[in-house]
């Protein structure tokens, strides 16, 4: 046990989760309170302003109990925060946005749980499906809009570059 | 700190693994591949983390951990994120990401409207394919099933569907 109080690492560990904890508390309490737009910023500035707040704790942990300094302990709590971020954030994305959930949760709210496959391809594989994405893409600006057209901006054609070279690199094939 | 630095460079050896996979194999399930060959570099990662010194040669001793097993469990913790987290998720969207397959079509194609994009969607695929690949996922998965037409959600996907709309009432996502 006093091994475990003694190491650095594992103190900023702990300390990571707990404050991840927080950020996680803090980002549930933010959308039911806020109306926020731009969610993946706003997630962005909690997980930062968590962070800070992780680094402060270790650094006064490290000052009232002799950790043999702050800095590992401080990068301990950044890195497992980080790692859970990295580990949470595809799980938020598909509880958010994927249509394979959306598809569940509608077949859910009907009765008997059965809908006709055009009804799902007219909600899920069209266009005002596509229009509902397109728009997030452009609040994000990946995407600009004019008028009715379309174009990928230049954040936009960049990360479509990367991950071409990616996909090229793995052999994915067009995908989507 | 030599657990992190151990597991950035597991993590290019790991993506220099899948991509050689990638090219010469003929590999039908990829993610599960992936996922295998990941599994297969644990061993790896403890022996190189095991034979090492505790300041690789060139940490200070600010940034080196006393109790090794403490920063081999957080190298390992980091390896873990670093690949389920980033190269799979990397995967998926390069493989199934719907807003990246329009980015890229549009980025290639260039200016095109809402109906055009419906049909140009992933080379020409169009988006029914799209969907109807989602839909083989959820039934491979016994989540739903799909009979003369119609779609059913099966015992599993009700129980699915009621954490994913509890999870969505938390986050309140509409």
């Amino acid at each position: 046990m006093s091994e475990i109080g003694r190491s650095p690492t594992l103190v900023g560990v702990f300390v990571g989760v707990g404050w991840f904890l927080v950020f996680l508390s803090a980002q549930v309490a933010a959308f039911h309170v806020l109306d926020i737009r731009e969610r993946f910023r706003a997630i962005v500035a909690l997980l930062t302003a968590t962070m800070v707040g992780a680094v402060l704790t270790t650094t006064t942990l490290a000052h009232i109990d002799r950790l043999g300094g702050s800095v590992l302990p401080a990068l301990s709590g950044v890195v497992t925060m980080a790692c859970l971020w990295v580990l949470y954030m595809p799980f938020y994305y598909v509880i958010a946005t994927s249509l394979s959930v959306r598809t569940l949760l509608m077949l859910a709210s009907v009765e008997e749980a059965t809908l006709p496959l055009e009804q799902l391809e007219a909600r899920f594989a069209s266009a005002a499906m596509l229009h509902e994405r397109l728009a997030t893409m452009t609040t994000y600006r990946n995407v600009a809009a004019h008028g009715a057209v379309f174009t990928a901006t230049s954040k936009g054609k960049a990360t479509a570059a990367v991950f071409g070279v990616l996909k090229r690199l793995w052999e994915l094939g067009p995908g989507g | 700190m030599k657990g992190i630095i151990v597991s950035a460079v597991m993590a290019l050896v790991c993506f220099c693994a899948l991509t050689i996979g990638f090219r010469t194999l003929r590999v039908r399930r990829r993610a599960a591949f992936m996922v295998g060959l990941w599994f297969l570099t644990v061993p790896a990662f403890v022996i190189v983390h095991r034979l090492t010194p505790a300041n690789l040669g060139l940490l200070p001793a600010s940034l080196t951990e006393p109790w090794p097993l403490a920063d081999l469990l957080l190298g390992l913790f980091a390896y873990a994120a670093v690949f389920f987290g980033g190269i799979l998720q990397l995967y998926n969207l390069a493989d199934r990401g719907l807003s990246l397959r329009v980015l890229i079509d549009l980025a290639a194609a260039g200016p095109m409207t809402v109906d055009q994009l419906v049909k140009a969607y992933s080379a020409g695929q169009g988006l029914r394919w799209m969907y109807a690949k989602r839909l083989e996922g959820l039934i491979d998965h016994d989540l739903v099933r799909c009979d003369g037409g119609c779609v059913t959600l099966t015992a599993s996907g009700r129980r699915t569907a009621i954490v994913f709309a509890w999870l969505q009432r938390a986050l309140r996502i509409e």
